[in-house]
């Protein structure tokens, strides 16, 4: 049933990229979607006898309504996908946006369910990275990327420097789903980032093949102060004391070669000391890094990819890093990524930090068609 | 042998298709915040249009003599006569006429186009001899489209020949094209608009093209907030 879904949509959504906008002449109104549909073929072990993972999935199919009007903005994006299956699994949201901006003072002002200014991967669209998976630190199980709050938004220089702060509720793409946790408490969250010698737009991918290189640096930070253990894989996206996020984002862009930087690590001070191990701390560190090389070539409408990210959960528990190196190819039909074939090659990777391999190496082939 | 002839068919599929590129003699800063068109006028006024949706008047110089009241909400086409400004709002699909004297609005017209908003009208020109405005969809598909005098569409083309087109200008007989993502400028048979010469350009985001009252070709990159003069390039095709 899935499967006829998946066909039917993109069926659908082919021949209607034509009517997208509309206007009254005061007030836009554009209607926006897309879909990725991906075939997941796991390299088990021999003696697995469990591959259910092998199979089809619709990764997202989204529906969006974006009205603008003078100073004022409205933002709807829903994954349709993981509205049909009911999804909890805040790394899969089945609501994307629902925010209202206003740009009529000198700070433009976001309230509503958003996306949190955290880290400029985070910002980029699942239908303009390379990728059909995001790194394992940047999918939201660790920390949030969407939230109901408040975020202000001031840039400087030309937009060269952009300066982000807000406050949420804290429990991240679960917001909606329940009040807050008993402590009350909200989480904040800011970004700053410079950009020379021209601003540069949140995307992985240069497609525009700039004349001159540009930079971007981006410092992030967040902190929650929470009464609840939350988190399907990791148990860190809250914690029942405090959480400290602090990251750091390095973008790159040179005539088709774009590269990314991050580095990410939370200071956790739990109330329930069973992940201090014993040991004579009151805190523990989690984090990772992820970095990332792409090409786009104009002449055989491709990107070329290749990303390294690592993850551990804990420093206190020796051994459990998670490392991936992973290899990404994308051909771009008619030249954009509008509508493309992707292609993500996993391959896990052992050695004294991460003594236990997490995942099994994989191959994602995806199908995206986007219509905005 | 063998390995180098495989390594330049590689590098073949890899390489750019060679064009003619054309350096700048120089560049002033435009004070507009993302100043995403701009025309020229016979007095020596430049008129640029703002992202943000405001209009400015400047010198020669470039230096601002004046803004508009008259605010919409993303403009990105602007061209000027003698007596009129006329502008383009990409988002609204809308062109407003403004008298030069004061910049005040003296009649609009809506241009139903259904595509994706930050795809639509990126470009508005005048054809003396048909007696017809010009005016560009950016991408998804491109399209020129023949507007009478009094705005009324008359006539759709589809234009194939860059990623996007984000300014055109008619000058000395001929239609000036730019592509913001190929940044390339096309030279156009202003009869059938086939393609009669292109030249790289090498700036980032360019989103204006004009010629000003010497003959220079003036292109202003939103991202860098400036106008880039060029001497008028040669037909070579």
């Amino acid at each position: 049933m899935k499967n006829i879904l998946i066909i039917l949509s993109i069926l659908l959504t082919i021949p209607s990229f034509g009517q997208v906008s509309f206007s009254n002449g005061n007030t836009s109104l554009e209607i926006t979607g897309g879909i990725i549909s991906v075939y997941n073929y796991r390299f088990y072990d021999s003696t697995e006898t469990d591959h259910k993972k092998n199979n089809f999935a619709l990764k997202t199919m989204r529906l969006g309504f974006d009205v603008r009007r003078r100073n004022i903005e409205y933002s709807l994006e829903m994954d349709m996908a993981n509205i049909l299956t009911q999804t909890t699994d805040p790394s899969n949201p089945a609501l994307l946006d629902a925010s209202i901006t206003y740009k009529g003072l000198p700070v433009e002002i976001i309230a509503g369910y958003q996306k949190l200014p955290y880290s400029h991967e985070s910002q980029v669209t699942a239908f303009n990275t390379p990728y059909l998976q995001r790194p394992e630190m940047l999918r939201g199980s660790v920390f949030s990327r969407r939230d109901v709050g408040v975020t202000l938004h001031k840039d400087f220089w030309q937009q060269k420097i952009n300066v982000y702060g807000g406050v949420y509720s804290g429990q991240g793409e679960l917001s909606l789903n329940s009040d807050n946790d008993k402590s009350g408490n909200p989480e904040y969250a800011s970004r700053v980032d410079f950009s020379y010698p021209a601003k540069m737009k949140y995307r992985e991918v240069d497609e525009v093949h700039v004349p001159f290189p540009i930079i971007q640096v981006g410092f992030n930070g967040r902190y929650m102060k929470k009464a609840l253990n939350s988190g399907a894989d990791y148990s860190l996206f809250t914690i029942n004391g405090e959480k400290f996020t602090y990251g750091m984002d390095v973008t790159a862009e040179y005539k088709g070669i774009s590269f990314q930087w991050e580095t990410h690590q939370l200071q956790i001070n739990p109330v329930d000391r069973t992940p201090l191990q014993g040991k004579p701390t009151n805190h523990y560190f989690a984090g990772g890094n992820m970095a990332q090389l792409s090409y786009h070539s104009l002449k055989l409408s491709s990107v070329f990819s290749l990303r390294y990210d690592d993850f551990n959960p804990n420093d206190i528990v020796i051994g459990d890093t998670h490392k991936t190196l992973c290899v990404g190819y994308n051909y771009l039909v008619g030249g954009s990524y509008r509508h493309c074939i992707k292609i993500q090659y996993f391959q896990r990777l052992a050695d004294a930090e991460s003594i236990s391999v997490k995942g099994d190496n994989q191959l994602r082939i995806g199908w995206q068609y986007r219509f905005k | 042998m063998k390995s180098i002839t495989i390594f330049a068919v590689v590098a073949s599929l890899f390489a750019a298709t060679p064009i003619t590129k054309i350096t700048y003699e120089k560049s002033v800063n435009i004070p507009v915040l993302e100043p995403s068109d701009i025309a020229s006028s016979s007095d020596g006024k430049y008129y640029a249009v703002s992202d943000n949706g405001y209009l400015a008047e400047l010198d020669e110089n470039m230096n601002l003599l004046r803004k508009s009241d008259f605010i919409g909400l993303d403009f990105e086409g602007v061209y000027c006569d003698e007596k009129y400004v006329y502008i383009m709002d990409e988002s609204l699909r809308k062109i407003t006429v403004l008298d030069k004297q004061n910049l005040k609005p003296v009649r609009s017209n809506t241009i139903v186009y259904s595509g994706g908003r930050n795809q639509g009208f990126e470009s508005l020109t005048y054809n003396p001899i048909t007696k017809r405005f010009i005016t560009i969809t950016e991408k998804n598909p491109t399209m020129i489209v023949e507007l009478d005098e009094n705005f009324v569409k008359l006539n759709e083309v589809p234009l194939k020949i860059a990623r996007d087109i984000s300014s055109a200008t008619y000058h000395d007989g001929k239609l000036y094209v730019l592509s913001d993502e190929d940044e390339t400028v096309f030279c156009l048979n202003p009869d059938n608009y086939s393609v009669i010469g292109k030249w790289k350009i090498n700036i980032l985001n360019p989103e204006g093209i004009t010629f000003n009252k010497d003959g220079k070709m003036v292109i202003c990159s939103d991202d860098m907030h400036h106008a880039y003069f060029f001497n008028l390039p040669t037909i070579t095709q």
